[in-house]
C-alpha cells in the first residue's frame, strides 16, 4: 500500500503539506516571532510586550514584507507571518472538530439506519434529503447567523450542515457490506448486532470514509474561511485566515501582502488535504487509479 | 412513463423536502436565537417598542407549533416576511435581486461547462502529456482555492495593477441600466439595441463570472477527464475501432456521450456551489444580487431575509437537479424516468 | 485453396511496456489463413491468442503495447506498413472482429440499428441521387439523410440475416434491453454487414449459455457458407474447434507450437503441450481412469523461460530445450510442430513409460 502511495508524487506533496501544517500548529510559539495578541515594542528600557491588540503601532504599521517581517505587517503593526502561524491552530481545530464530530454522528445515525432499515432508515433518509437540499455554505450561513458571531458557532453550524452526508455515505456502506458473505456467516454463528456493526461493518467501510474525510477537511476549511470572511467567525483582530483576508480587503491596494499571504495559507492547506485525499482514494480504490 | 408525468411526480415529491426546509429555517430563526424578536428587530440596538411590535407580529408568545403554523401560513401566501434592512417584503427584494444572480451564475456556467469538458477531453486523450499535467494542476488548484481570495487577487491584478477590467458593479458608474425586460443586463441591452450598456455589462461580468465559475470548471474538468479515461478503455470503444470508425468520431461520438453521463451529475450538484459562491463573489464585486443581499442580511441580523434567501436557494437547487435528471434520461437510454 | 493465403502472419512480435516490466506477449508468431476456411487458434488464457488478433487489427492499446517487428500480409498487403487511414477502411469492411463480451462490446447509448448502420455508412457506397424536386433542392444534408435512412434499412436486413425475429423492433432497442445471445447476434450482424473477407471471432461464445453457444456457432457456419468469409476462431474450447475448424493452431506463451489440419492434430498431436491439452478434457465416448493435467501454469511473460517456453512444464525436456527455442518444422504435409523431441513424443516412449510407472 505504501509503495503505491509513494509512486504518486502529488499525494506525497499533499502529505508533506499537511505534516507541515500540523508541525506549524503544534510549534506555533517557537516558529512565530511574536504572539498575535501581543506586540513587542522597542523602548528605551529594552523590549517590552504590549498586550493591547488594539493599540496601533505607527512606527511599524503596514510595512511591506522584509526580513524582519516576512509577510509584512497589518494596519495595527502586527506581524502577518506570526498571525498566519497562529492562525494554523485555529484552522486545524475547526477542520478536525467539524469533521470528527459530524463523522461520529454520521456513523451512528447512518449505521443504525443502514443496519436496521425500516422506519428508522426511511425517517433518517428523508431528514438528510432536506439537509442536502440546501447548499453547505448557505445552510451554515443561516445557522451561524442565528447563533451569533464566534468561531465556536461557526463550528456548530458546520457540524449541523455536514453530518447528513456522512450518514448517507456510511448507510450506503453498511447496506453494501451487510449483504456480504462474511457478515452472513457472522450472523449465522450468532454474533450480536453491535458486534457485527463494530467488528465487521465498521472496519470494512473505513477506507472510503477516510478518503471522504480527508477531502472534506479541505472543504470545511474553505467554508469556514468563507464564513469568517463574511464576518460570522472570529471576532475582529483574531488570528484567523479568513478574517485576515476580510480585514485586509479594504487595504488591498495599499498593502497587497495583507490579503495575499493568508489566502496562500488557505490554498496550500486545502491543496494538501485534496492531494492527500486523491492519493488515498487511488490506493483504496484501484479501479480509479490512472 | 411520460416525461411530463415524471416531472409532476418529482415536483410532488418536492413538497415534503420544501416543508422540511421550512422546518429548518423556522427552527433557525425562531428557536435558536436567544431572543428572536430582538434578532428580528436588528440586534442589541433594537428599540423596546420595535421588539414588542415584532413579538406580537410573530406570535412569539404562542406555543412553538402554533408559531410554525403561522409561519407556514405566511409562506403559502408567498409572504416571506419583511426585510428590516430594506424596509420592504423579502420576496420583493429577492425578486429584484434574482436576475442579477441568475445572469452571473449562468455566465459562470457558460464559462465552466464548455472549458471544463473540452479540457477534460484533451487531458484524457493526451494522458500524461504536458497539456494533461497542466489541466490537472488547474483542476486541483481550482477546487482548493478560496473563492473570495481568488476574487480579491483578480481585482488586484486586473482592476488595479493592470487596470483593464472594472473593479465592481454591473455597469460603469453613472450609466443608466437598460430598460428592464428580462432583468439580465446583457439580454436587455441587446433587445433595446444599447451597445454602450451591452459592452459595459459584458466587461463587468468577466471577473465575477470567472471567479464564480472557476471551481466548477475545475470539478467538471476533473470528472470529464477521469470518466473519459475510463470510457476510452471500454470494450465498446474497441468495437467502434474494429468497425473502422475514424478516431475523432470514436472520441466524440462513442466516447464523449458516455463520458458525459457522470459529468452531468456533477454539473447538477455544482448549482449548489455556484449559489453558495454567489454570496461571496457578489459581496466582493458589489454585484447587486441575492447573494450580496443575503450577506448584508446576515451581518445586519435581518432574519426574514436570510431565511427567505435560504428557502429560495433550496428550491432553485432542487429544481436544477430535477432538470439534470431529465437531461440524464435523454443522454443515457439505460436510465428510465421514475424507474428503479 | 488459392495460391496465396488471405492472411499471412510472419514473425510477429508484440510487447507490452508495463510498470512491472516488458511483457513479451508475442515472440515470433507465424501462420497463414486461407480464403474461406475456418482456422482455430487455441491455447490457455494469457498465451497471446487475443493479442495476435488485436495485432492484426492493430487495436493493441498503444502505449503500453507495441508491435516490435514482423509482417502481417493481408491479400498481399503488409498491414504494418499501411497508414492508419487505410487500416480504418479495412476494419469492419475487409477484416471484422467480434469480441468475447457481448455485454460490454456494444455502445450502451446508441440503439442497435444505429450501431450497425454506422459500419455500413462508413464502408458502403449508398449514394442514390434523390429525386429532383424544385421545392426541395438536393442539398448535402438531404443526401446524408437519405444515406442514413438507407443504412438503417440495411441494418435491419443484417439483423434479419442473423435470424433475429422482429428485426425492425430490435433495431430500435438499446443493448441493455437484449439478452446476451441477442447481443452477440447483433454483433455478428454488425461485423458481417459489409461482407468481410476475414472475420476474427475472439471467444465469441464463451460468455453465453451452452444452448445459445451452439446456435451462434451454427449461425456463423451458415453465414460463412453463404458469404465465403474466412473465419479465424479464437477459443480455449476444444469441442468448438473440433466442431468448426478446418485447421487449428496451438499457441503457448507467445509461440505457435503446433499447427495443422484439425483431424490430424486431434488424432495425432505431436507437441507435448497439445497432448496435454487434449488429454485434459473429459470425453464421453472414452473411459479414462482420470484426466491428465499439465503441471504448472502459463509462465510469466516478463521473464519467460529461456529456450522452449514450455520446457519447465514438459516431461520430455532435455538440455537443448533449456537453451534453444525449437523452430516450427513440417512433420507431415499440413502439419508443423515446434518441438525438439516431436519424434519421441510421436511414439510416446517416455509418455507411456510414465503412464505405467
Amino acid at each position: 500500500m505504501l509503495h503505491l502511495f509513494r509512486r504518486s508524487l502529488l499525494s506525497m506533496i499533499g502529505l508533506v503539506l499537511i505534516l507541515f501544517l500540523i508541525i506549524v500548529a503544534l510549534f506555533a510559539p517557537l516558529i512565530a516571532s511574536e504572539h498575535p495578541s501581543y506586540v513587542e515594542v522597542q523602548t528605551e528600557q529594552g523590549t517590552t510586550r504590549v498586550e493591547e491588540r488594539w493599540e496601533i503601532h505607527f512606527d511599524r504599521k503596514l510595512q511591506s514584507p522584509s526580513l524582519q517581517h516576512l509577510f509584512g505587517t497589518d494596519d495595527y503593526g502586527r506581524d502577518i507571518f506570526s498571525m498566519i502561524v497562529y492562525g494554523s491552530q485555529t484552522s486545524l481545530r475547526i477542520c478536525l472538530m467539524v469533521v470528527i464530530i459530524s463523522t461520529l454522528a454520521g456513523i451512528i445515525l447512518g449505521g443504525l439506519a443502514g443496519y436496521f432499515g425500516g422506519v428508522i432508515d426511511e425517517v433518517l433518509m428523508r431528514i438528510t434529503d432536506v439537509f442536502l437540499a440546501i447548499p453547505y455554505l448557505i445552510l451554515a450561513l443561516a445557522v451561524a447567523a442565528a447563533l451569533g458571531r464566534s468561531i465556536d458557532h461557526i463550528m456548530e453550524a458546520m457540524i449541523i450542515t455536514w453530518w447528513p452526508s456522512y450518514a448517507r455515505l456510511f448507510r450506503g456502506q453498511v447496506l453494501a457490506i451487510r449483504e456480504q458473505q462474511y457478515v452472513e456467516a457472522a450472523r449465522s454463528v450468532g454474533a450480536s448486532n453491535s458486534r457485527i456493526l463494530f467488528r465487521h461493518i465498521l472496519p470494512n467501510s473505513i477506507a472510503p470514509l477516510i478518503v471522504e474525510i480527508t477531502l472534506d477537511l479541505g472543504a470545511v476549511l474553505l467554508v469556514a474561511a468563507g464564513l469568517s470572511f463574511i464576518g460570522l467567525g472570529a471576532s475582529p483582530g483574531t488570528a484567523e485566515w479568513g478574517l485576515m483576508i476580510s480585514e485586509g480587503r479594504t487595504l488591498m491596494f495599499h498593502a497587497w501582502w495583507y490579503v495575499t499571504f493568508p489566502g496562500l495559507a488557505i490554498l496550500f492547506v486545502v491543496l494538501g488535504f485534496n492531494l492527500l485525499g486523491d492519493g488515498l482514494r487511488d490506493v483504496t480504490d484501484p479501479k480509479l487509479r490512472r | 412513463m411520460k416525461t411530463w408525468e415524471y416531472i409532476v411526480r418529482r415536483l410532488i415529491l418536492l413538497i415534503p423536502v420544501i416543508i422540511g426546509v421550512t422546518i429548518i429555517t423556522f427552527t433557525v430563526s425562531h428557536v435558536i436565537p436567544a431572543d428572536p424578536a430582538r434578532a428580528f428587530a436588528g440586534g442589541p440596538k433594537a428599540q423596546p417598542e420595535a421588539i414588542a411590535h415584532i413579538r406580537a407580529e410573530l406570535h412569539l408568545d404562542e406555543p412553538l407549533w402554533k408559531q410554525y403554523f403561522f409561519y407556514l401560513n405566511d409562506l403559502i401566501h408567498l409572504n416571506l416576511g419583511k426585510s428590516y434592512l430594506e424596509n420592504r417584503p423579502v420576496l420583493e427584494s429577492l425578486r429584484d435581486y434574482f436576475p442579477a444572480t441568475f445572469e452571473l451564475t449562468m455566465v459562470a456556467m457558460l464559462i465552466a461547462v464548455p472549458l471544463g469538458i473540452i479540457g477534460g477531453i484533451i487531458s484524457a486523450i493526451k494522458q500524461n502529456k504536458i497539456s494533461d499535467h497542466f489541466s490537472r494542476i488547474i483542476a486541483i488548484v481550482g477546487y482548493s482555492l478560496p473563492i473570495f481570495w481568488l476574487a480579491l487577487m483578480l481585482q488586484y491584478l486586473f482592476a488595479y495593477l493592470v487596470p483593464i477590467l472594472p473593479l465592481e458593479g454591473r455597469l460603469s458608474v453613472g450609466m443608466v441600466p437598460p430598460t428592464t425586460i428580462t432583468g439580465f443586463y446583457v439580454i436587455d441591452s441587446i433587445l433595446t439595441g444599447n451597445v454602450a450598456t451591452l459592452s459595459s455589462s459584458l466587461l463587468h461580468l468577466i471577473l465575477p463570472a470567472f471567479t464564480l465559475g472557476f471551481s466548477t470548471l475545475a470539478i467538471i474538468l476533473r470528472m470529464t477527464r477521469s470518466s473519459m479515461l475510463e470510457v476510452m478503455s471500454a470494450d465498446y470503444i474497441r468495437t467502434a475501432r474494429a468497425k473502422g470508425v475514424p478516431e475523432r468520431k470514436v472520441i466524440y461520438q462513442h466516447g464523449l456521450r458516455n463520458a458525459l453521463i457522470p459529468t452531468l451529475t456533477v454539473i447538477g450538484l455544482q448549482f449548489g456551489a455556484l449559489l453558495s459562491g454567489a454570496v461571496l463573489t457578489e459581496t466582493i464585486f458589489n454585484w447587486p444580487g441575492m447573494g450580496r443581499f443575503a450577506a448584508n442580511a446576515v451581518l445586519g441580523l435581518d432574519f426574514n431575509s436570510v431565511m427567505g434567501f435560504t428557502l429560495i436557494v433550496a428550491i432553485i437547487y432542487v429544481i436544477a437537479n430535477l432538470i439534470v435528471d431529465l437531461l440524464y434520461a435523454m443522454v443515457d437510454p439505460r436510465v428510465k424516468l421514475g424507474g428503479g | 485453396m488459392t495460391e496465396t493465403p488471405l492472411l499471412s502472419i510472419r514473425d510477429l512480435k508484440t510487447y507490452f511496456y508495463t510498470y512491472e516490466g516488458v511483457v513479451k506477449a508475442l515472440e515470433a508468431t507465424s501462420f497463414d489463413i486461407w480464403k474461406g476456411e475456418t482456422f482455430g487458434l487455441i491455447g490457455e488464457t494469457g498465451c497471446g491468442k487475443s493479442v495476435t488478433a488485436l495485432s492484426v487489427m492493430q487495436l493493441i492499446p498503444q502505449p503500453p503495447g507495441r508491435i516490435m517487428s514482423g509482417s502481417i500480409l493481408f491479400n498481399g498487403v503488409d498491414l504494418l506498413k499501411e497508414p492508419e487511414k487505410t487500416l480504418q477502411q479495412l476494419r469492419g469492411c475487409a477484416i471484422s472482429m467480434i469480441f468475447q463480451e457481448p455485454m460490454t462490446a456494444l455502445n450502451p447509448v446508441y440503439n442497435i440499428g444505429r450501431q450497425i448502420a454506422e459500419v455500413i455508412l462508413l464502408h458502403k457506397d449508398l449514394t442514390e441521387v434523390p429525386q429532383k424536386n424544385t421545392r426541395n433542392p438536393i442539398t448535402h444534408r438531404r443526401i446524408q439523410r437519405a444515406r442514413k435512412k438507407r443504412a438503417f434499412e440495411k441494418a435491419i436486413e443484417a439483423l434479419d440475416m442473423v435470424k433475429i425475429s422482429d428485426p425492425k423492433k430490435v433495431a430500435r432497442q438499446y443493448p441493455h434491453e437484449l439478452s446476451g445471445g441477442m447481443r452477440q447476434r447483433a454483433m455478428i450482424a454488425m461485423m458481417l454487414a459489409c461482407d468481410p473477407d476475414l472475420l476474427i471471432a475472439d471467444e465469441p461464445t464463451t460468455a453465453l449459455d451452452v444452448t445459445v453457444q451452439a446456435q451462434i456457432l451454427d449461425l456463423m457456419k451458415e453465414l460463412q457458407h453463404r458469404k465465403g468469409t474466412a473465419i479465424w476462431l479464437i477459443t480455449h474450447n476444444l469441442g468448438v474447434i473440433a466442431e468448426m475448424c478446418d485447421r487449428v493452431g496451438v499457441m503457448y506463451a507467445g509461440y505457435i507450437v503446433e499447427i495443422g489440419k484439425t483431424e490430424k492434430i486431434f488424432e495425432n498431436p505431436d507437441h507435448p503441450y497439445t497432448r496435454g491439452l487434449l488429454r485434459s478434457i473429459p470425453l464421453i465416448m472414452e473411459e479414462r481412469q482420470r484426466l491428465e493435467i499439465i503441471p504448472g501454469s502459463v509462465p510469466n511473460l516478463i521473464t519467460p523461460p529461456e529456450g522452449c517456453r514450455f520446457h519447465p512444464r514438459c516431461k520430455y525436456q532435455m538440455d537443448i530445450c533449456k537453451t534453444c527455442a525449437p523452430p516450427l518444422v513440417e512433420v507431415e504435409p499440413d502439419h508443423c510442430v515446434a518441438c525438439h523431441r516431436f519424434a519421441d513424443v510421436k511414439y510416446s516412449v517416455v509418455g507411456e513409460e510414465e503412464k505405467h510407472g
